[in-house]
């Protein structure tokens, strides 16, 4: 929101020595934050109202003219190619030194003295565009015309043009529980109270009901307008005024310039006299149009699909949720929202009806949000507003009728419904709680100072040092309600940073253990430090091209109901779809591409945490990714494999290997594996099919993994446990032998074990298919140990281990030692 | 005689010394100093001295023994420095060279690293690292933090709703911040109380170099008797002094967040400038990392815990943000975009 400096000044007198900076840093520590400042002269520095004396065609250049130009004390030459330059013309000159938007189109530029085709040109003369006027009124290649401005050759233009405003930006969030803040009063007295600077009191004229005038206003009396309030609750006070003579038209530049400064557009003397009372009290107001609506406001309910066109040129459908004004038989307003289009004041209106009310903070949200569309009007509204501005801002509405539209009267009387007043927020306390909370020894007379700065009434409770704090009606209507607000209030005011730092003093209990996070953080540096893979985030959502790519079903999927970009509607029940995308954009660039997440995914048919209502929400547990291609590798599982079991086994899990049970459609068949653990799946190890990566565009082999770790977390891990070093030498040998290729060798392995009680281990070292092998065969050989606790083994014991580890292998498994 | 053990002690010096091969030094020794080698030998010729000569000459001997010895010694030393020198030489490796085929070096995201970090900072003080569901429902994320359905603080953050979730008795969202672990914090573990909370938030905003939809955040709360502002003040002072170093101050301003009453904005003095400000803090010398307050009684009573009792402040950190500023990373799709020339410079 914008706030004028001079609309400021208007009400609080600030001491000279507070600089612009110094005035947006108090209101950013204590109030709200100023986001930006901008001084509106610095713009137009280097600028002034020139006044063309002489003109005169440029003597290279058909479009250009020379002129001499009047810059106040002296004339200089000015290069000008606008077509409608003439003598006698008041002009905007940028002098060398300021900075301008040539033709209005790219950067600043800053202006030095130049020559334009050989003739000598001390700055330039301007169009809107080109000093930052948006709504200029002349023509293309023409130049501003100022001749109408009753003011002297050598004015700074900012000046000229009532542009030496000092705007501050305040940040919107912001103001979202300060309402009291949106309007210029209302901040005129936060900064009085933070400067304790006086505050000029917001006394519109009043009405005088003995006369039935305001004074020095022409005025009639007649039946004027009648309101009828049906919905109290939602309406707690509704103020109207007949005014009858208007004439509609522009107006003046100062009220131009202040609502220019708030960055709103001037539309006519009547639209702005309620956009200036809003920006002025931050109430909102309106004007309809009296020959359209008639005498008689009635507020309401709307109906059942009832509809009306806005001033937004929009036509809305509303429902029984939603307040109307109405003119006793359709709308002329959404409540507190927008206006109708159809009893909006045009050029031909000469009566008007002034609606100043208060409207329920939450209905005029629900309509607006329901509706979508939002209005400086249902902005403020929706933050709760002060009823008891309704009537200083009718007053102030009809006091600037009188400025802008002298030959208009008000005809009385005024139309009042003043249903629910709010009560007043008083709150008990004292000066121990506001100590206490804030950990900072305030006197006692300073808290009650600042209090009473900010509008607030303290009075003290008999006999205790207690209070009795009562809420300035601006405040009380939703932000200042318990103690807390108030403590708020002081420590604000009194400075955050005057208020000193402690640390707490706690018990040396030491915090509960999440063992699924803990895993989840060693796997990270498992895989990360360990085996060189790299951690990438990915989205939570996903597309449903790349799911069904996967052959992965999208309506199995939780799905957004509001998808910012409708290309990522769905919630990842897998890590890898999106894994694998990352897969798809980096293998081109990198040989090497070993990626792995660890997040959570989402599953809409199994229940999770509870939801705080009596029921639960989907299942989100974490689950571990990891994605590995290297260009040329043709069996990336085997790697991948190697690199799980690692991970699994540093953990202390007592992993294996078996034939997927169920492999998903994009895996393929021969390369896909479930990962036990104590011989329960608890993720899956697979390639991908050829046909699915090409799918993804990746255009090599790729080898995915996927475990549930929360799943792993719950699961029991093998701690080490001694056992005595062997006294007597381990015997090694090597067996090697040939057997079919689709015996498993966790098969041949537990074979090799029973064979006898002397085994001590047994590690692969070679396999080997091809050439020199029959074709469907493998070649295998292991390293095995044998050891005996009792005694060394001799060589006949350790041969007769052998050939019965041989006789098992060929019995059982058809294996032949290796020729 | 005596000249003859003279002349063989010259003899064996004078060889030695030109002798840089070690195995040559020894075939030298043996030949002249081994059991039949030439001083033995001129030893034996001692037996056929008499008596007063035989102890002059025996005197010579043992000098010339001794001394041979010692330029054996000597020889055998300047060989071995000689031979490792040729070692150096001949074996040399250019220890610049990397070695070829070792396993490439993989990378923990950024957020990972700075979350880890601060989860060690937190659990070292006594907090309890807690998590929960990034799918949440309304209640949890809002209108238990004091954010009824119709509260325009709403506006704050667009949410995303998510459908089909059938278990749930109301609106599920994804969770807007991780201050919804708040009331199931105080739910889980009751009081005295400090926990943090890092995570993973979502909102419905378009994304370009500033936004994402998809961000981290800290959040954190101390609850227990007689926490006070001046509390919040010294432990999230402790933070900054950890993120930015000892000199970094904290600057408070008021911001209105729901859920906190007083509610405040932190900012840290600018590391980069030092407070003198400069481009990355936007010539203010602070830089915004945290909001912070001291926790709403509605709350407090929301998760089960007495605010006439107890109090408590809570605060949160973008996560996201402090990555960017500590790497100096200027696009924030960077960090969800799985960019291996991105994620490879951690």
């Amino acid at each position: 929101m914008l706030i004028s400096k001079q609309w400021l000044s208007e009400f609080v007198k600030l001491p000279p020595e507070v600089s612009d900076a110094d005035l947006a840093k108090t209101v950013t520590l204590s109030t709200v934050e100023v986001e930006k400042t901008i001084n509106q002269a610095a713009a137009m520095e280097h600028m002034v109202v020139g006044l063309v004396v002489a003109v005169l065609p440029h003597p290279n250049a058909d479009r250009l003219h020379v002129c001499q130009v009047d810059v106040g004390g002296r004339v200089t030459q000015i290069v000008c190619g606008g077509i409608n330059v003439v003598e006698g013309m008041k002009v905007a000159v940028a002098l060398p030194g300021s900075r301008v938007r040539w033709h209005g189109e790219g950067e600043l530029v800053e202006l030095a003295k130049t020559k334009i085709r050989g003739e000598e040109s001390e700055g330039m003369i301007c169009a809107g565009a080109e000093i930052g006027i948006e709504k200029s009124d002349e023509g293309e290649h023409e130049i501003m015309d100022l001749s109408a401005l009753d003011v002297t050759a050598g004015t700074p233009l900012a000046e000229a043009l009532g542009r030496d405003d000092v705007v501050f930006d305040i940040e919107h969030k912001s103001l979202t529980n300060r309402p009291d803040l949106m309007g210029h009063y209302g901040m005129a007295r936060e900064i009085a109270a933070l400067y304790r600077a006086p505050l000029k009191a917001y006394a519109p004229s009043q009405f005088d009901p003995k006369k039935n005038t305001l004074k020095g206003f022409g005025s009639s009396s007649g039946p004027g307008v009648s309101v009828l309030v049906d919905e109290p609750e939602l309406c707690p006070r509704y103020v109207a005024v007949l005014v009858e003579g208007i004439t509609v038209g522009p107006s003046p530049a100062w009220v131009r310039n202040r609502l220019l400064s708030c960055g709103v557009r001037s539309i006519n003397n009547v639209v702005d006299i309620t956009n200036f009372v809003m920006l002025e009290l931050g109430q909102p107001m309106h004007a309809f149009d009296a020959d359209v609506v008639g005498e008689k406001i009635i507020v309401r309910r709307a109906k059942k699909r009832e509809k009306i066109a806005c001033l937004d040129d929009a036509t809305y459908e509303l429902g029984t949720d939603d307040l109307v004004v109405t003119d006793g038989k359709k709308p002329i307003a959404i409540a507190g929202v927008m206006g109708g289009k159809e009893s909006g004041v045009t050029d031909a209106t000469t009566r008007i009806v002034f609606e100043s009310a208060n409207f329920n903070p939450v209905s005029v949200r629900k309509t607006s949000v329901r509706l979508a569309l939002r209005s400086e009007s249902s902005a403020r509204f929706e933050k709760s507003l002060d009823p008891n501005q309704c009537d200083l801002a009718m007053r102030r509405a009809v006091e600037l009728v009188r400025r802008l539209c002298p030959e208009a009267r008000v005809v009385f009387p005024v139309a009042e419904v003043y249903s629910r007043a709010f009560p007043t927020v008083k709150i008990e306390m004292g000066p121990e709680d506001i100590r206490r909370n804030l950990g900072a020894d305030i006197p006692e007379e300073e808290m009650k100072d600042i209090l009473r700065r900010l509008g607030f009434d303290i009075l003290d409770i008999r006999k205790t040092s207690r209070w009795t704090v009562i809420v300035p009606t601006w405040r009380a209507t939703k932000d200042v309600t318990i103690k807390e607000d108030v403590i708020e209030e002081v420590a604000r005011i009194w400075g955050y940073d005057r208020i000193p730092s402690a640390l707490p003093v706690f018990s040396i209990a030491p915090p509960p253990e999440d063992v699924a996070r803990d895993l989840a953080r060693r796997l990270r540096h498992a895989l990360a430090i360990g085996h060189g893979a790299t951690e990438a985030y990915r989205y939570a959502f996903v597309a449903p091209e790349t799911l069904t790519a996967l052959g992965f079903d999208p309506a199995e999927h939780l799905r957004l109901a509001n998808p910012l970009a409708a290309d990522r509607p769905y919630l990842v029940r897998s890590l890898l779809p999106n894994l694998l995308e990352a897969v798809a954009e980096n293998h081109r660039a990198f040989e090497s591409v070993s990626l792995f997440e660890i997040d959570r995914v989402f599953l809409g048919d199994a229940k999770g945490d509870e939801d705080g209502q009596g029921g639960t929400l989907p299942a989100q547990p974490y689950h571990a990714a990891i994605a590995y291609s290297i260009a040329g590798d043709e069996r990336p599982f085997v790697a991948l494999r190697g690199m799980v079991e690692a991970i699994l086994f540093r953990e202390g899990f007592g992993v294996s290997f078996g034939p997927a049970t169920h492999p998903a459609h994009c895996m393929h068949s021969g390369r896909s594996a479930d990962i036990l653990v104590d011989g329960k799946k608890c993720g899956m190890l697979a390639e991908l099919t050829p046909e699915a990566s090409m799918a993804l565009g990746i255009d090599r082999r790729v080898a995915v993994a996927e475990l549930n770790v929360s799943d792993l977390a719950s699961r029991p891990r093998a701690t080490a446990s001694f056992a005595p070093i062997p006294q007597f030498p381990d015997a090694k040998r090597d067996l090697a032998f040939v057997v079919s290729d689709r015996v498993a060798y966790a098969d041949i392995e537990s074979a090799i074990r029973g064979a006898s009680p002397l085994l001590a281990s047994v590690e692969l070292f070679d396999v080997y298919r091809g050439k020199g092998v029959e074709e469907g065969k493998k070649s295998i050989a292991v390293h095995i140990t044998l050891r005996s606790t009792g005694k060394t083994l001799s060589s006949d014991e350790v041969e007769a281990a052998l050939v019965d580890a041989r006789s098992i292998l060929f019995k059982r498994l058809g294996a032949v030692p290796r020729a | 005689m005596k000249d003859q053990f003279e002349q063989l002690k010259d003899d064996v010096i004078a060889a030695a010394t030109k002798i840089a091969d070690r195995d040559a030094l020894e075939r030298l020794r043996v030949e002249f100093l081994g059991r039949k080698g030439k001083l033995a030998e001129l030893m034996k010729g001692m037996a056929t001295l008499a008596g007063e000569e035989r102890k002059l000459i025996g005197a010579v001997a043992n000098e010339v023994k001794s001394a041979v010895e010692a330029a054996f010694v000597e020889a055998e030393k300047k060989a071995e420095r000689g031979e490792r020198y040729e070692r150096g030489e001949t074996e040399r490796v250019d220890v610049t060279e990397p070695a070829i085929g070792s396993r490439p070096r993989g990378h923990l995201h950024p957020v990972t690293q700075v979350r880890e970090d601060l989860e060690d900072l937190f659990t070292s003080m006594g907090f309890i690292v807690a998590d929960g569901p990034e799918l949440e429902s309304d209640y949890f994320n809002f209108t238990a933090l004091n954010i009824p359905p119709t509260h325009p603080a709403r506006d704050m953050q667009d949410t995303f709703y998510v459908e089909g979730a059938h278990g749930s008795n109301g609106e599920v969202v994804m969770r807007t911040h991780t201050s919804s672990q708040q009331i199931r914090a105080m739910r889980a573990y009751g009081t005295p109380l400090r926990t943090v909370t890092p995570g993973r938030c979502f909102r419905n905003e378009a994304t370009d170099v500033r936004h994402e939809h998809t961000f981290h955040q800290l959040d954190g709360m101390v609850v227990d008797k007689g926490i006070s502002f001046a509390h919040m003040k010294g432990v999230l002072g402790i933070v900054a002094k950890h993120l930015y170093g000892p000199e970094t101050k904290i600057r408070l301003r008021p911001k209105f967040y729901p859920f906190v009453e007083p509610g405040v904005n932190g900012e840290v003095t600018c590391y980069l400038c030092k407070g003198e400000g400069c481009r990355l803090c936007k010539k203010s010398g602070w830089l915004e990392v945290f909001g912070a307050g001291m926790i709403h009684p509605n709350v407090l009573r929301e998760g089960g815990v007495d605010p006439g009792v107890y109090s408590g402040f809570a605060f949160g950190f973008g996560l996201t943000r402090l990555v960017m500023l500590k790497y100096g990373i200027d696009d924030i799709r960077h960090l969800e975009g799985g960019d291996l020339r991105f994620l490879n410079q951690f």
